[in-house]
């Protein structure tokens, strides 16, 4: 103890590293007490709110107090930092003692491998670790034990080297000393001070670790407070709401500062070479004019970095999200990048209502069996080569879309889900082409506008590598480079039937994080942005040279609710739907990504009835509260949660990380334990396994609703069949629901099918059988520099010959 | 003896290789969920089971894993890294297409942090608790307690957003798009190095040859270049070839901050959405890059240091 | 007192040890070493550095293995055990060390050091230590006070005993000191020798003592063992040592001890040339490089140890 007092006093930067080290775990264990709000709350009317008075830091998406957040995650990220450090130490250390000691195959075997742990990219292992273990705190400090135990063991094999051959290390041997004893009583008291010096230095990098996994999202899962993970959330909203990105990083700052610090200073106790007390003696250095000169060379850089102006526009420039892994129309979904792009065109096309208008074929007519489809053909269109497109090239596309998705040929049967043909000819003199199809397919001139019916030149295509190099189509641009991770590059078809192209080079470049879109924008490297964040839409909305254009498609977010699972009960379920305000959800937390549609399964700007539908499970928590109340569904235990039944209730939510579902489940979690009914919410890697496997109460669905103009396959969901684990995944069960599905086989009447739509979704809702998050709006935004762009609620038509440089 | 040193790396190598490949696999193997199922995924569409299992068997997913290996291995020895899940392109033209950024912004962040780091670092051990020593271990002290990918979100807020100084995209690879990424990258870097330069050289101007010298009248200038840098710098050397391996590795993360299309951004997705074949081309490329320079570092410092010359 | 009436304590047999050096090339430590050690006998090893004394020790000691022959035990091949058997073997054969600075733990107090061996055999109880203690000190003539002060703290001579008391501890009956008064001012060399001796009285032990003074051999062991360049070239009663010596080598040593009785105005006769390396060690006769009496047999034939009188063998084509 005296001791302890001396060294304090001899060394006083140390006392005062330690006492700042002692705060930061005082903060860490007194979280509770020091924190001003509960940091797993969410009132989502206070989201988004800049530091202030009542919020030292500010809130996040979902109104949580971040100053709290951050206080709890004091806790996480340190007792992580130092559980991490000591299972490195010890591993790592008692390996490196083994090895240094026995030699021999023992030694070559651990370094051989620690040198294979070496070779790993740490990132990647992490990564690869957390991947088959889940993303969890342990998990994370696993992966980084075993890619960094290996710095420890070498020096403590070094330690053990320098004095393995020692006279008094013989002595011990000669004096009979067993391994073990000398292991421990030599070999370890003299490895300690360094590997304690490497240990204490390194803490704060290993915090750095875990905070860089939990910002890829490998590590700590929500809504557990944890810096990296904070930074990663505040990234997203990086242009609108800064502090949430610099207020954790601030504090993830000055904690590993603390720790840094108090590190030197023990190693400098330790080991004392690394300071001493003697001034040098010093002349003017060359080295300081060197370093101010790189210091300024650096800064001119920057301020002097030539900023690209065009002349005259000739030159689109498309910012996006996504981008298609080939260019190949018949490959799943890349059909509708290839549309996107402006290449690809359909015989028929989507209008914003839902209709469908002529494009590459002018009229179509079905016969009085219902089988046969006559479509008359343009006879002005040609293909980006110059040949004509004739009924047999038409033929020809079509049968190659079906034979590479044919499952028989290992394709994934896609357009045979929607319609299959008996028969299909060509007439080139008349311009015509006749479809025999198996069964009567209302929706004929829907599906021949998706995508994948896309018409090419398969002829003319061959030769070229459709996947990467795309093949040749009848659109105003052709493709010229396509790297899909970074760019793809079009110049105008000079062969194009309908009109001028107005653009002579089209530049796409993939910019999918965060806020990228937005920002190429403003500083003008982007013309066109899809799809950009609803949160940097705001900032732009500012803006009048903007222009943006929002609309809601089709596709729709909700959750499928598992009958099977604890929500079969009705109670329980009907409370559930009306514990979610979903409405503030999409408008304030998601801000505006999604517009509410009162848990409506089909979106409400189509024509299917919204207006005259009622949900009797409105968004109403004190009447949750009692239904579940009356019903004997209440916390008997005291741990704060209901029961039903006698067994706890856990709702099992399943979420995903894209469009934004991870903010809105969290959300929907969080109101859900407001009226006592824990609910834990988790993004695995992987959804797939937990649909099928019925691992969960409700999971996360996003989905086109119409996809060729109809929704009966949407509907399908709530279908009861023989087969319907493969879409009902919630295993809802409704004879009425059934026996009304049944009546849309066949039906042609568009009235007719308008009232079934609207009435097996009134079944739905009076079933409380759909927990929806809203139709998915989606934008396309224009700079100063372009006009003519427009968001149509289809989502295949972006790049078009509409848009055309500014006035 | 140089050649038989040679050719025991050599070997070595290819057990570690094999080791490390095997490691992957396994892991991958282990893993919840299939390429199949994350590649729909991906697109944002619900597959049904059965688009699933066609997918499943086009991948050849469906066969047992030692067979999986070691179809890969035979096609691995032609050559043949296979084909990526995500991207339908072979995985060696994929990572060989990554490969030039990489190494743009590998070489350009050692450069600039090597020019940074070696003058502060000597300056700082020479004027040892000065103002300006203090100065320099205080930002060196912050380069290291700031997370990579912190310092890259400040850097863009700051030049990019704000100040409006440098373009966040550009759609060509060039000087432009590798500034601020580089900077990150070496604001890390630097700040470890300078921290060793000056722990380096503090060592040598505190051994006895040293003193010896300057007792016998020779210059501090002198002594600086002619004794103390190439003794400090040597171990330098070392580190750096690890830390080239890593940056060849793809600093993922400030890749994924600034969109770099490089090997980084290659990896994480490749983890993300199972890419196995990319997985395992990625680990086993970087392995032999990370060994290689080694190797070359371990022989270079044989040339460089005397001491161990003699004895070879 | 003729030694060889004695049992034979220890034995070496055709002992060679070889390392493997840099380019493929073998460093020939010792080779094809004989001895005998009789109880209750010093037996002395002089000769130059590199000469492979301390290897030739160290492999008594167990510390390390011949690559040919074997080391007996009253019979037993002690050159190749393992584990608990050789570990319970070491009781036997102890070892004093050069330096005196390095054979101690630096965080270690004399008690702890000089109990240690007995700990390890379960000989003694934590409780006993400081009795233990006092008592090995008192048997060196150090002042038992001593066993709460770490060996830093102690001059070069105190060390020496300590580390003599360490090695006794366990009663050994073999007793190894590896040069252990080299590292010593000439005064207090001759304090520790007069305690090996005394204490080799006492307790009957056999001690193979390494020095390099060949003065110091003469006056402290009963036979001497001298040996260049890994091998064993003479053995001879210490009292011949100076009158009889046959080999030249062990001539040169003998001319080559300053006293302060020497005559002075004779010219210092040094051999010529320095030893060579046990790297290039020359065939046949290890020292017909340097030895004037070289003819052309010496160059081919190594030359064995043969007796040439009781007690007095030789390795010389001169005396074959």
């Amino acid at each position: 103890m005296k001791k302890l007092k001396e060294l304090f006093k001899k060394n006083i930067s140390f006392g005062v590293y330690t006492a700042l080290v002692l705060v930061v775990l005082l903060i860490a264990i007194l979280a509770p007490v020091l924190a001003t709000h509960d940091p797993l709350n969410a009132p989502l009317q206070d989201a988004l709110k800049p530091p202030g008075a009542d919020h030292l830091f500010g809130t996040d998406a979902l109104g949580r107090d971040i100053f709290s957040r951050v206080l709890y995650g004091t806790r996480t990220s340190v007792s992580g930092a130092l559980i991490l450090v000591a299972v490195i130490l010890v591993l790592g250390g008692f390996l490196g003692l083994v090895a240094g000691y026995f030699g021999g195959k023992v030694d070559a075997v651990i370094m051989r491998i620690s040198d294979i742990m070496i070779s790993f990219p740490e990132l990647i292992l992490a990564m690869a670790i957390a991947g088959i273990l889940g993303p969890s705190l342990i998990n994370s400090i696993i992966a980084i034990t075993a890619v960094s135990w290996t710095k420890y063991a070498r020096m403590a094999r070094s330690t053990v080297l320098k004095i393995k051959n020692r006279d008094y290390i013989a002595a011990a041997q000669v004096t009979g000393s067993r391994h073990r004893y000398i292991l421990y009583k030599y070999m370890l008291p003299n490895a300690l001070p360094t590997m304690l010096v490497l240990a204490v230095t390194d803490i704060g990098t290993m915090m750095l670790s875990l905070a860089s996994l939990s910002f890829l999202g490998f590590g700590v899962q929500p809504p557990t407070p944890e810096w990296g993970y904070m930074l990663s959330e505040g990234r997203t909203y990086i242009l609108t709401c800064p502090w949430m990105l610099f207020c954790p990083g601030a504090a993830v700052f000055f904690v590993v500062v603390v720790f840094n610090l108090w590190g030197d200073s023990v190693r400098d106790i330790i080991d004392p070479k690394s300071r001493t007390k003697k001034k040098r003696s010093t002349k003017k250095m060359n080295r300081k004019r060197i370093a101010t000169a790189c210091a300024v060379a650096l800064i001119g850089c920057l301020a002097v970095v030539p900023s690209a102006s065009a002349a005259e526009k000739t030159q689109l420039n498309v910012s996006t999200e996504l981008t298609s892994a080939t260019l190949d129309p018949a490959n799943d979904w890349d059909s509708w990048f290839v549309m996107r792009w402006g290449a690809l065109e359909t015989l028929t096309r989507y209008a914003d209502d839902g209709t469908i208008e002529p494009w590459l074929a002018s009229d179509w007519s079905v016969s009085d069996d219902s089988l046969s489809w006559t479509i008359t053909l343009k006879d002005n269109v040609t293909f980006s080569n110059g040949e004509k497109m004739t009924a047999s090239k038409v033929v020809e596309s079509i049968e190659r879309l079906y034979e590479i998705q044919d499952p028989e040929n290992g394709g994934a049967g896609n357009p045979h889900a929607y319609m299959t043909y008996s028969d299909i000819q060509a007439d080139d003199e008349a311009g015509t082409v006749t479809i025999v199809t198996n069964e009567p397919t209302v929706d004929m001139a829907g599906v021949l506008a998706y995508p994948w019916m896309g018409i090419i030149d398969v002829a003319g295509s061959e030769g070229r590598d459709i996947a990467n190099e795309g093949p040749i189509c009848t659109g105003p641009y052709v493709f010229v480079s396509n790297d899909p991770d970074h760019d793809i590059q079009m110049a105008r078809n000079e062969n194009y039937w309908d009109g001028d192209v107005p653009f002579e080079t089209v530049n796409i470049m993939k910019q999918g994080e965060g806020s990228a879109r937005a920002m190429a924008l403003l500083d003008g490297s982007a013309d066109v942005a899809i799809n950009i964040t609803a949160m940097d839409r705001a900032m732009l909305e500012a803006d009048d040279s903007f222009l943006i254009d929002v609309t809601a498609g089709s596709r729709m977010g909700n959750c499928w609710i598992n009958m099977d699972g604890v929500l079969g009960n009705d109670t329980l379920r009907q409370a559930v739907v009306m514990a979610i305000d979903g409405e503030t959800i999409c408008n304030v937390s998601v801000m505006g990504s999604y517009i509410w549609c009162n848990n409506a399964p089909l979106p409400y700007n189509y024509d299917y009835g919204f207006d005259t539908l009622e949900n009797p499970f409105s968004y109403d928590k004190d009447a949750a509260i009692a239904l579940l109340d009356d019903a004997g569904i209440v916390d008997t235990d005291g741990d704060g949660y209901r029961e039903l039944d006698g067994e706890n209730i856990e709702i099992v939510y399943i979420g995903s990380n894209s469009r934004q579902q991870d903010v809105i489940g969290q959300a929907q979690a969080a109101q859900l334990e407001e009226i006592g009914l824990k609910c834990s919410f988790s993004i695995p890697e992987s959804s797939g396994d937990s649909r099928t496997t019925q691992g969960f109460d409700l999971i996360y669905n996003n989905e086109v609703t119409t996809p060729t103009g109809d929704p009966a396959n949407y509907l399908k969901h709530w279908y009861w069949d023989n087969d319907s684990t493969d879409y009902n995944y919630g295993n809802y069960h409704n004879d009425e629901y059934n026996a009304l599905y049944d009546q849309l086989n066949g039906e042609f009447d568009t009235a007719k099918r308008k009232e079934i739509f609207t009435q097996l979704q009134q079944i739905i809702l009076n079933d409380a059988a759909n927990l929806g998050y809203g139709a998915y709006s989606f934008n396309i935004c224009a700079g100063p520099e372009v006009s003519g762009v427009h968001s149509y609620t289809s989502d295949f038509y972006w790049v078009t010959k509409d848009i055309t440089p500014a006035e | 003896m140089k050649g038989k040193y040679i050719v025991k790396r050599l070997l070595q190598m290819v057990i570690v290789l094999i080791g490390i490949s095997f490691l992957t696999f396994f892991l991958t193997y282990l893993a919840p969920g299939d390429p199949a199922t994350a590649m729909y995924e991906a697109a944002g569409v619900t597959p049904t089971e059965e688009m699933l299992e066609n997918t499943r068997k086009s991948m050849g997913l469906d066969k047992p894993f030692l067979v999986q290996y070691g179809v890969w291995v035979g096609k691995c020895l032609h050559g043949d890294f296979g084909e990526s899940y995500s991207k339908n392109q072979p995985v060696l033209k994929l990572l060989i297409e990554k490969l030039p950024a990489t190494l743009k912004l590998a070489l350009l962040s050692l450069a600039m942090m090597l020019v940074i780091s070696i003058p502060l670092g000597i300056y700082s051990a020479v004027k040892q608790n000065g103002i300006t020593d203090y100065i320099i271990r205080f930002l060196s002290f912050g380069g290291i307690s700031l997370p990579g990918f912190l310092v890259g979100l400040i850097l863009m807020y700051v030049f990019a957003l704000k100040l409006r100084l440098v373009k966040v995209s550009s759609s060509t690879l060039g000087f432009e798009q590798m500034l601020l990424p580089a900077v990150t990258l070496t604001i890390a870097m630097a700040s470890k190095y300078t921290r060793q330069v000056r722990t380096a050289v503090l060592d040598e101007l505190q051994s006895d040859y040293v003193i010896g010298a300057r007792a016998r009248g020779m210059k501090f200038n002198s002594v600086l270049w002619k004794h103390i840098l190439p003794n400090a710098v040597l171990p330098l050397i070392t580190m750096l070839g690890l830390s080239f391996g890593s940056l060849l590795g793809g600093a993922s993360v400030v890749e994924l901050i600034f969109s770099y299309p490089g090997m980084g951004i290659l990896a994480v997705n490749a983890v993300k959405t199972r890419d196995y074949p990319l997985i395992q081309g990625f680990v086993l490329w970087i392995a032999l890059i990370y060994m290689v320079v080694n190797l070359v570092v371990d022989i270079s410092y044989s040339y460089v240091d005397p001491r161990i010359r003699e004895a070879g | 007192m003729d030694v060889r009436e004695k049992e034979i304590v220890l034995e070496a047999n055709h002992v060679s040890r070889i390392f493997p050096a840099s380019g493929g090339r073998s460093l020939y430590a010792n080779q094809d070493i004989n001895l005998k050690l009789y109880r209750g006998e010093t037996l002395g090893i002089a000769g130059e550095s590199g000469c492979g004394k301390s290897t030739l020790v160290r492999m008594i000691a167990q510390l390390d293995s011949p690559t040919d022959g074997e080391i007996l035990f009253h019979g037993k091949n002690i050159s190749h055990l393992k584990g608990e058997e050789k570990r319970k073997n070491r009781r036997h054969i102890q070892m004093v060390f050069q330096d005196p600075a390095d054979a101690f733990s630096p965080r270690m107090k004399v008690r702890d050091i000089l109990c240690e061996p007995l700990l390890n055999y379960g000989l003694i109880s934590r409780r006993e230590k400081d009795q233990h203690a006092r008592r090995l000190l008192e048997m060196v003539e150090l002042n038992p006070d001593f066993a709460d002060r770490y060996p830093h703290s102690m001059s070069g001579g105190q060390r020496q005993r300590v580390g003599i008391a360490r090695a006794l501890a366990l009663d050994p009956e073999i007793l190894i000191c590896d040069e252990a008064t080299s590292a010593l001012d000439v005064s207090v060399q001759k304090t520790v020798v007069d305690l090996l001796i005394r204490l080799q009285k006492e307790k009957n032990i056999s001690i193979v003592c390494i020095c390099h003074d060949i003065a110091l051999v003469r006056s402290m062991s009963h036979r001497t063992m001298v040996m260049y360049l890994g091998h064993v070239v003479e053995i001879v009663p210490s009292r011949q040592l100076g009158h009889d010596t046959m080999h030249p080598y062990t001539q040169a040593l003998k001319d080559s001890i300053f006293s302060i009785d020497m005559d002075f105005s004779v010219p210092i006769e040094s051999i010529d040339s320095e030893a060579p390396s046990p790297l290039n060690a020359p065939s046949g006769c290890p020292f017909r490089n340097r030895c004037e009496y070289c003819q052309e047999r010496c160059e081919k034939e190594i030359p064995a140890l043969k007796e040439i009188e009781p007690g007095h063998e030789i390795a010389c084509h001169r005396f074959s």
